[in-house]
């Protein structure tokens, strides 16, 4: 089927500057709303990343150098909360947004006008959260995960940086809950004929197994939200043990949701690199239906590893969760062979895209395996609660999410703009960011088993702990140069006349059957799927007759 | 309705409007996340329980939950109201929109006197929601499905004035179909409420 | 870390094996990607596709079952390890751990004055760079006896805590409303640092403490100067400085067990409640069985709930003697009062 290049830009005057701002304000397009969730996405990113390196600036020596005790516990509460809730998960909404209606076929996501409605709480709710370093007291500095019954102390101060955090988050995990049933609906509903579910793109399956974590899992987190709230402010005792509550309640419920979390700011990584490593690798994904049943399982598995977070309670049942854990990392494994045997015997391009996959892989291989010790009960023992855990979630969350984000925008950059992002440039960006990263990460396993213990604003100097922290801050600032080379990538970028085709790379999957950017309604003729892979199909199929023509011609 | 232009017909062609209708599907999404969001406070209620030999606490006293005769009218009330609905329901599916405003508004009626109850209910009870662990989840429980059944009030409100304004008929009641689930969700709630709060002392 | 008990070196062990599982999976799988990313690249001007695999059951099912045997494997090993470290040991000594913010404080039931008050070592930590810093020498120490079963008991009065020894290779949370029990015997002697590693608020790093594992001998020694000094620090009796004596209830506890006031003066007892939502009074008792209340009220009377603060009076004209005064809400909480 050929595609021909859409004009999208009618020859209509070019709007004012107040009409285009008021446009993107009130726009419903699936594919303006996606690129809203990134740009708001990666300015939270900027933000969570000047908190990091303050952090990591104050961690560099022993003794407080640059800010009090109690500015460091709002500096990594905040830096972990924004990373996660207004980073992460915003940014694959955006990718998701933009690219999972254009890779199932459809003109839109299922209601528009909600899906408009959650994106603009999300900036809200940001404001509302940072709000907190403007009041008394400063803001919540209780850690990402707020346990209390720390975090309903400041109640009793009058000091209401918690309670905006709280009332940030709730207006987040609304926010996702209506972006979990737009996008499962739109995936059950709006497929276009011959889609069928085994046909779709990992990315799009992945989407659907996170929208459904997001729907079963955030409204936990919202009920123990609320109750924190009601504790602090209306004089309940839910987790006050003094007045008859349970404390360890809210880790229960917290990580009830937490552990769901997690895979929710992973599987759409995994969705990402399931399609760029195919498209570079010039083969189809290996193994389809083994990945996809991992998904699945990856999804129903975590709701029953929550309680290894709280090994060291001594209130859970321990072979149960550490069963389930182990258990929990067979897919994941299963996943990291389909990818590797999807290169294997390729003809691999080894374009920014692909850089940042094998990077992911890398990366991602070392936060699996030092995850595992944290599945060994009496290792983690020892170190739960260090950095040894902070460098596993850094390797999972960064060398796998942000990673895979990269990997994402310089493959879709073509999509959403028609322009390429500078290969050079992402080639710099790549080898400083992943130099950077691991001389910031790898070091904190040592410095946790040396029994240095998260979220300390200070350590003593006599403990060995000096060098690591300072590889580990020099490393920081490297991932910072190699944010500033992106920025300039992409500024410069903005500049460069359109040069992508409808689908530069080779690609596999329906977005690439439109144009670049695409149209208002994503497509000008109606799409027919026969398999796994429309794009490749076409388009080998294409140069197969052009060459059968060739041969007829004498 | 969506200010853009409908899509050209070439490319809504062929996305089935068969199976269930979006709008019903997240309907149902949206109950079962509810689900989760309730199924919270339930585990917690019965976490807590778990922790306590005597329960309510025996600090700070408190009067003991009365089934009857207020909670036994919230439940008829609103076991009613669910079944007044569900005639609702069916006579729109009939294709009898007259029907359908007669037993709405029965529905609200009902449900209005629920809510009206459940308020005067509050002002006897003899505890406030800072008198202990017992109160807080009491008043936290009942007072958010309080909430959801105001919130499912002004959801058939809407569908009423739609009904009037001609909407709905024999072949287009995706609308009233999801106030009605919802309409049920918020019962079922409440029987879990009244089991656990009166029942299962 | 060199283990220092015997649970440790089972942790090392275990640590040890996983480590290797760990490094032959990285060096494997790493393997792969490296192999496969410099090997199967595309030659300059090769437009060819690859051969088009979707898939290879065999395969497919080799890499299900080698991993869930590795994991199944690790399972069984921790599991077994667990049942050795996370179980109770016999004719072990216990020792109450007390964690609140930002401070440790250790009871010794078995070692206890003549009065039957058990043995408490506390100290001063928490600002580690408020200026001047608190040193090492004033944390709280943790004497413990080489080769003697330990049993540990956690309790919070107010955030959750965890008691970390990095040498021992473990930790366990110490939280308010649930207490924690576990087991060890200390196996290396030597002087090691212990950790809060649960974030507990503002001074949560400074929250360190000493730990010392002594031979029975040394041990023995130290108790005894413990003991000496802390019956020294229970016999010191406040005294009105300018007419007030500045009284402190914090984790359940006074600050004193003793306060002595003229009978020819009013005293004004400043009483500062620092345990958040806790109730806490002072009341004073002509007798230690406290029935009779100097005052001659029936009732708890100012009880405050922390953190807060109030006064008390106590007139002039008493008898002089030896009465006492205790905290109504918490009966452990109690000392003499001289009036002279």
């Amino acid at each position: 089927m050929a595609v021909t290049q859409v004009p999208t830009e009618l020859a209509e005057p070019e709007p004012s500057f107040g009409a285009r701002i008021l446009g993107w304000m009130t726009t419903t397009d699936h594919k303006k709303i996606g690129i809203l969730y990134m740009v708001t996405a990666f300015l939270f990113f900027l933000i969570g990343g000047i908190l990091a390196l303050l952090i990591r600036s104050e961690l560099a020596r022993p003794g407080l150098q640059f800010v009090s005790d109690q500015t460091y516990n709002e500096l990594f509460t905040m830096h972990g909360t924004i990373m996660i809730f207004l980073f992460v998960m915003p940014v694959f909404s955006g990718f998701a947004n933009y690219v999972m209606p254009l890779m199932i076929g459809a003109p839109d996501v299922a209601f528009p006008r909600i899906n408009a409605l959650s994106f603009w709480m999300v900036p809200a709710a940001g404001l509302i959260m940072l709000s907190g370093f403007l009041v008394k007291g400063g803001a919540a500095a209780a850690g990402w995960t707020s346990y209390t019954t720390l975090s309903e102390q400041s109640a009793q101060l009058g000091e209401h940086g918690q309670d905006l955090w709280i009332v940030g988050l709730v207006i987040i995990a609304a926010a996702s809950l209506l972006g979990s049933i737009n996008f499962i609906t739109t995936i059950l509903k709006m497929r276009a004929p011959g889609m069928t579910m085994f046909r779709m793109p990992i990315f799009v399956w992945n989407t659907l197994v996170t929208s459904l974590l997001g729907l079963l899992a955030i409204p936990v987190l919202s009920a123990a939200l609320i109750m924190l709230f009601i504790d602090r402010n209306l004089g309940g005792s839910f987790f006050d043990p003094v007045h008859g509550g349970n404390t360890i309640l809210w880790q229960n419920m917290f990580w009830f949701f937490g552990h769901p979390e997690v895979y929710i700011l992973i599987l759409p990584a995994f969705g990402i690199i399931s399609e760029v490593i195919p498209v570079f690798s010039r083969k189809p994904l290996f193994g389809y239906r083994a990945f996809v049943f991992a998904t699945l399982s990856i999804g129903a598995l975590s709701f029953a590893v929550w309680a290894h977070h709280m090994f060291a309670t001594g209130a859970v049942l321990l072979p149960f969760f550490s069963f389930m854990t182990f258990l929990i990392s067979v897919p994941t494994g299963v996943k990291m062979f389909n990818w590797i045997a999807t290169m294997w015997g390729g003809k691999i391009k080894m374009a920014t895209p692909m850089l940042f996959s094998i990077g992911f892989l890398a990366m991602f291989l070392i936060g699996g395996i030092n995850g595992a010790f944290a599945a060994v009960v009496p290792v983690d023992f020892a170190i739960t609660d260090t950095y040894f855990v902070v460098a596993h979630l850094h390797y999972v969350l960064f060398g796998g999410s942000v990673f895979a984000i990269f990997a994402g925008f310089y493959f879709w950059m073509p999509k959403f703009t028609g322009k390429f992002l500078s290969e050079r440039l992402g080639k710099w960006h790549f080898w400083i960011m992943i130099i950077g990263f691991n001389l910031t990460f790898f070091p904190m396993h040592m410095l946790g088993l040396m029994g240095m213990q998260r979220r300390i604003a200070d350590y003593p100097a006599n403990e060995g702990l000096t060098g690591y922290n300072e590889i580990a801050t020099v490393g920081a600032f490297l991932i910072a140069v190699s944010i500033l080379i992106f920025i300039w990538n992409f500024v410069s970028t903005l500049r460069k006349p359109r040069t992508a085709t409808d689908d530069p790379w080779e690609a596999n999957t329906l977005e690439w059957a439109t144009s670049s950017p695409p149209p208002p309604q994503n497509f000008t003729h109606l799409i027919r799927v026969r398999s796994e892979r429309p794009v490749f199909d076409w388009r080998e199929g294409r140069k197969a007759l052009d060459q059968a023509e060739k041969e007829m011609q004498p | 309705m969506s200010a853009r232009p409908a899509p050209p017909p070439s490319v809504t062609v062929g996305h089935k409007p068969k199976g269930i209708p979006s709008a019903l599907l997240g309907m149902i999404l949206f109950v079962s996340s509810e689900i989760m969001f309730f199924g919270g406070f339930f585990g917690a209620y019965f976490d807590v329980r778990s922790q306590h030999t005597v329960w309510p606490p025996a600090v700070p006293p408190i009067e003991p939950l009365e089934i009857f005769p207020i909670a036994t009218i919230l439940t008829i009330l609103l076991v009613t109201s669910s079944f007044t609905m569900q005639a609702g329901f069916f006579a729109i599916r009939r294709g009898d929109r007259r029907g359908l405003i007669r037993w709405i508004k029965v529905t609200l009626a009902l449900g209005a006197a629920f809510l009206l109850l459940q308020l005067y209910d509050y002002s006897q009870l003899g505890f406030g929601i800072r008198d202990g662990i017992f109160a807080t989840f009491f008043y936290t429980m009942t007072g958010f499905h309080f909430a959801h059944v105001f919130g499912g009030a002004l959801f058939l409100y809407v569908i009423m004035m739609q009904a009037y304004r001609g909407e709905f008929s024999a072949d287009d009641y995706t609308g009233v179909e999801a106030a009605t689930i919802y309409w049920h969700f918020v019962d079922v709630v409440w029987i879990g409420l009244f089991l656990t709060y009166y029942v299962l002392k | 870390m060199q283990p220092a008990s015997n649970h440790a070196s089972q942790t090392r062990t275990l640590y040890d094996i996983t480590f290797v599982f760990a490094a032959v999976i990285f060096v494997i799988v790493g393997g792969l990607i490296v192999v496969s990313a410099i090997k199967f690249r595309s030659k300059p001007g090769d437009d060819t596709l690859p051969k088009q695999i979707h898939g290879n059951t065999k395969l497919e099912i080799v890499w299900i079952a080698v991993p869930t045997v590795i994991v199944l494997v690790l399972f069984v090993l921790s599991a077994l390890t667990l049942g050795k470290i996370d179980t109770a040991e016999a004719n072990s000594m216990t020792i109450n751990v007390t964690g609140f913010q930002w401070e440790w404080k250790f009871t010794y039931p078995s070692y206890t004055l003549a009065d039957g008050t058990a043995l408490a070592i506390t100290g001063v930590s928490g600002p580690l760079d408020a200026q001047p810093g608190v040193p090492a020498s004033q944390w709280p120490t943790l004497g413990l006896e080489l080769n003697q079963p330990v049993h540990f008991h956690l309790e919070s009065d107010d955030v959750i805590h965890s008691f970390f020894i990095p040498v021992f290779l473990f930790k366990r949370d110490v939280i308010p409303g649930h207490p924690n029990d576990f087991w060890l015997t200390p196996d290396r002697a030597g002087s090691f640092v212990g950790k809060c590693a649960e974030l507990c608020g503002l001074y949560h790093s400074g929250m360190l403490f000493n730990v010392r594992v002594m031979p029975k001998a040394e041990f023995d020694q130290w108790i005894q100067q413990q003991l000496a000094a802390f019956q020294k620090a229970q016999n010191a009796c406040k005294t009105p400085q300018n007419g007030v004596i500045q009284v402190v209830a914090k984790s359940i506890q006074f600050n004193t067990k003793c306060m002595q006031v003229p009978s020819n003066a009013v005293t004004k007892i400043d009483f500062s409640n620092e345990d958040p939502g806790t109730p806490h009074n002072i009341e004073v008792y002509t007798n230690s069985s406290a029935t009779t209340r100097l005052t001659g009220a029936t009732g708890p009377t100012n009880t405050i709930v922390g953190v807060s603060q109030t006064t008390y009076t106590i007139p002039s004209g008493l008898q002089p003697g030896t009465y006492y005064f205790k905290c109504d809400v918490h009966p452990g909480m109690n000392g003499k009062f001289v009036v002279k």
